[in-house]
């Protein structure tokens, strides 16, 4: 009898541990976001080992976010990173940029075609437009190959909503104005 | 150009023995008797080609600031075949070599000096002709290759070469370096007409000499069967507080007041870092000024050397925009990288909060910490030490670019903007990078720190030097300290600039112009006096801004009498003249060549040969041996010449041939879902525990 209670407290106990433990998670990587920015904003392009790139603007649904430079675990908590292949901002070529659909790209779930996406790096800005949203399976990598023409690609997962590990992927692609 | 280095690579991997030596005679285990060195032919498991056994002794007797060196490699063939020898190795950058002799058993033919490729002629002819034979050419001013043809089975062949050099000298310290391996050099540049020499890199665009400065190494586990023994006999004149060798254990006997026999503890060594001396004087005995004199009937050359009266100056601290730029290439490896981070965090760590400062690292690519400088803030500092951390050896050594990009990064008003360099200098191509800094430092300082345990010290000494900065060494990562110090010791007094060396009855001054003087650096200048009547020279220059004028007095009767020092003159002299050669001052070849001759010392354009008149060997075709460098101790094979090798690449580049979806799954989603499904899971268990205890 008792034993059922401890097996119950402890389960709800460690629950609670992981809510929490994961609640600062998010607001540590919100603030580590904002200070990414801080950075960029005053010239540096380093910040917590993890190379700034350029940033990121979509207007219509308010993302305005770093771009890191390197695809690793801790730059994708930070903010939407440069994918490998991909050319680097200010560049010619397929600008490939992926973030979590929890986080950075949840809004992405909101852009329609039409859209007006903005890429700042120090020396030049490129401004694209959204031409087309796809849902694809993750072994479908044609978006993600290199391209004559300047274009942006943004990868997060999907479902949105999902709760788990969403096995497609969400793709916007828009071509430079 | 990352073609290039993958072919060099290929080329390496073929080691120890290039693929040059297959046409001639090689050997089968059969033929190995005991006590013979040889070299594996790769492709080629049971065949050999015999390497001659060297054993390198090296006599040097230092008198004053002089120190004259006799350096005798010995080649013995324990193989039953003919070889020729050919051998590349180090000797330090001042060297003047004015001697060459080929001593086989008690027969000793003198070398003469000739033009370059008339000394090879003579020596292809008498190789071929069969007779012994011995050429020695300089590839830079501290690379220099030996070839000894027909060296028949059971001979023992002595290749001996002397050369002066002053002693350096700063604030009570003196120090005396002998290198005794060449650490493998990064070569750029695409390939040309193949191999000049018998090195591990083809000659490329950039390097067309390349094959001819990049011995082979011997691999891990292997050695290159050359063995060294060092030994000094030291007349300070002076009475001495302290006799140190930081690279290697030293016996010292004193023999008299200020005389002193050094050896190393092991009377033979393993040529893999360069060998270090110091000596301090006693405080109260710190010189001066010194005066050397040549002998008599040398055109009355000297050698003056005079420490500059400490100034004090109210001069107010001026304020730097310190550039560093740090090599991370694949010869930096292991301590060397430890070395150089350390030397980056000591340098930003040291700056005043008004100093601006930006780091740049590089190997095949180069990147900034910052696009323009930033101010020396906390903050900044911090962040750049954390960009620092992460930096890790890899790729080859494309330091041109780098360097041209920290030249050409803005300078800020006010500030004296000084570039750091800080590198192995592991490099080939010397030459463009003196060109790069004749053309582009504007008003900037060059510094270069130099590191590891055999480093290129002449292109990090001559860089400095026409970048109107310093140089300091750092061989050991307990030294970091120590020499940053000195550095900025450098770097935070006024320069004396603008030196001037006048003396009524003296012509013919060298270095001219006089480099700039950094905190306790003395004068060092050669000449020749038309008058021995003489008792003062003058010094004149500025500090900053302000003029200062220094009589020094001077007793050319009474200075010591040192034989090298026309040899050094003349050094010194075809120093600067291979210099004005190198930018493009194509007529001067002749002048170089007549003077070299005229006093046998030796430079690139010129070579000395010994021919031993008897046909001992009238099949001709002796089998080419060779003789492998050792790796320098601190660096890792691997990572310069094996799979570790990484190509460094640029943020990100397009990567054609596959691309992979990105792994967008975040892991705060499952951490929520696990979180609430726990909780859920407990709740119920309680509410079950309490309804199942009611209910009982």
């Amino acid at each position: 009898m008792r034993r059922i209670k401890v097996i119950g407290i402890s389960t709800l106990i460690t629950g609670l541990l992981f809510l929490t433990v994961t609640s600062i998670r998010i607001v540590n990587n919100k603030r580590a976001l904002t200070s990414a920015t801080k950075c960029w904003e005053s010239g540096l392009v380093i910040y917590d080992n993890h190379e700034l790139v350029g940033r990121l603007l979509i207007p219509g649904v308010e993302i305005d976010t770093i771009i890191l430079g390197d695809d690793s675990n801790s730059a994708l908590e930070i903010g939407p990173v440069l994918v490998t292949g991909s050319v680097p901002p200010g560049k010619n070529g397929n600008l490939i940029l992926a973030g979590h659909r929890d986080t950075v790209f949840r809004n992405l779930a909101m852009v329609e075609t039409g859209d007006t996406i903005k890429v700042e790096t120090l020396k030049k800005d490129m401004t694209y437009v959204v031409t087309s949203r796809n849902i694809i399976d993750p072994e479908d990598v044609r978006l993600l190959e290199p391209t004559n023409t300047n274009c942006i690609t943004l990868v997060t997962c999907f479902p949105f909503t999902y709760i788990g590990t969403a096995h497609q992927r969400y793709i916007i692609r828009g071509i430079s104005l | 150009m990352n073609k290039c280095l993958l072919s060099v690579l290929a080329v390496v991997l073929l080691l120890p023995v290039s693929g040059i030596t297959q046409d001639f005679a090689t050997l089968t285990m059969d033929d190995i008797e005991s006590g013979t060195m040889v070299a594996r032919i790769d492709g080629q498991p049971s065949k050999y080609n015999p390497l001659p056994n060297l054993d390198t002794k090296v006599d040097i007797k230092i008198d004053g600031m002089v120190a004259s060196v006799t350096v005798n490699q010995m080649f013995t063939n324990n193989s039953d075949k003919p070889i020729e020898a050919i051998y590349v190795f180090p000797l330090p950058n001042e060297a003047s070599v004015y001697e060459m002799k080929m001593i086989i058993g008690n027969r000793i033919i003198e070398g003469i000096i000739k033009e370059r490729q008339e000394a090879k002629k003579i020596y292809t002819e008498a190789k071929a002709a069969g007779k012994r034979a011995s050429l020695t050419e300089q590839e830079r001013p501290n690379i220099f290759t030996n070839s000894v043809a027909n060296i028949m089975p059971g001979d023992k062949v002595i290749v001996r070469l002397k050369y002066v050099e002053k002693v350096d000298y700063e604030d009570g310290v003196f120090g005396f370096r002998f290198p005794t391996t060449i650490g493998p050099r990064y070569i750029p540049g695409n390939s040309i007409a193949g191999y000049s020499g018998t090195g591990f890199s083809f000659d490329t665009d950039q390097v067309p000499d390349a094959s001819r400065i990049t011995p082979p190494v011997a691999k891990p586990g292997e050695r290159a069967g050359n063995d060294i023994s060092i030994n000094i006999e030291l007349d300070s004149g002076l009475p001495l507080e302290n006799i140190s060798c930081s690279s290697h254990k030293i016996n010292t006997t004193k023999n008299g007041k200020s005389k002193y026999s050094i050896s190393l503890n092991n009377e033979t060594s393993i040529p893999n870092c360069d060998f270090i001396f110091e000596y301090t004087v006693a405080k109260s005995s710190k010189p001066q000024a010194a005066l050397f004199m040549s002998p008599d009937g040398e055109d009355n050359t000297f050698m003056l050397m005079a420490v500059p009266p400490t100034i004090k100056t109210n001069i107010k601290r001026q304020n730097k925009q310190l550039i560093l730029v740090l090599d991370r290439s694949g010869s930096m490896s292991g301590a060397r990288m430890e070395q150089a981070k350390q030397g980056v965090l000591n340098a930003i760590n040291r700056l005043h909060r008004d100093d601006y400062f930006n780091i740049i690292e590089f190997d095949d690519a180069h990147t900034k910490f910052n696009n323009y400088s930033v101010q020396a803030t906390k903050d900044n500092v911090q962040r750049a030490s954390q960009w620092v951390r992460r930096i890790d050896a890899r790729g080859g050594t494309e330091m041109q670019p780098a360097l041209k990009k920290a030249l050409l990064l803005p300078p800020i008003n006010g500030l004296m903007k000084i570039v750091t360099l800080i590198t192995d200098g592991y490099v080939g191509n010397e030459n463009s990078l003196y060109k790069l800094i004749h053309n582009d430092l504007g008003n900037a300082r060059l510094f270069t720190v130099s590191l590891g345990s055999a480093p290129n010290s002449a292109l990090l000494e001559k860089i400095s030097t026409q970048g109107r900065g310093s140089f300091v060494y750092i061989g050991s990562t307990n030294d970091v300290s120590s020499k940053m110090d000195k550095l900025f010791s450098y770097l935070e007094n006024p320069a004396l600039t603008d030196l001037q060396f006048s003396c009524i009855a003296t012509k013919d001054i060298m270095p001219n112009p006089i480099p700039d003087l950094f905190a306790t650096q003395p004068v060092v200048v050669f000449g020749k006096l038309t008058n021995k009547n003489i008792k003062t020279a003058t010094l004149t220059g500025k500090i900053g801004t302000d003029f200062f004028k220094q009589d020094i007095v001077i007793d050319p009767r009474a200075g010591s009498i040192s034989e090298g020092i026309t040899k050094m003159w003349a050094h010194e002299k075809l120093k600067m003249m291979t210099n004005d050669f190198d930018l493009g001052v194509e007529d001067l070849r002749q002048q170089i060549i007549d003077t070299s001759i005229k006093y046998s010392v030796l430079t690139e354009l010129t070579a000395f040969v010994a021919v031993e008149d008897i046909i001992v060997n009238p099949d001709g075709n002796p089998v080419e041996a060779i003789i492998p460098n050792e790796l320098p101790k601190d660096m890792d094979y691997e990572t310069f010449f094996g799979m570790k090798h990484l190509k460094a690449t640029e943020v990100n580049p397009p990567d054609p041939s596959k691309p992979v979806m990105p792994e967008t799954a975040s892991p705060i989603g499952n951490l929520l879902l696990t979180g609430l499904l726990l909780v859920i899971g407990g709740a119920i268990i309680l509410k079950r525990s309490r309804f199942y205890h009611e209910t009982n």
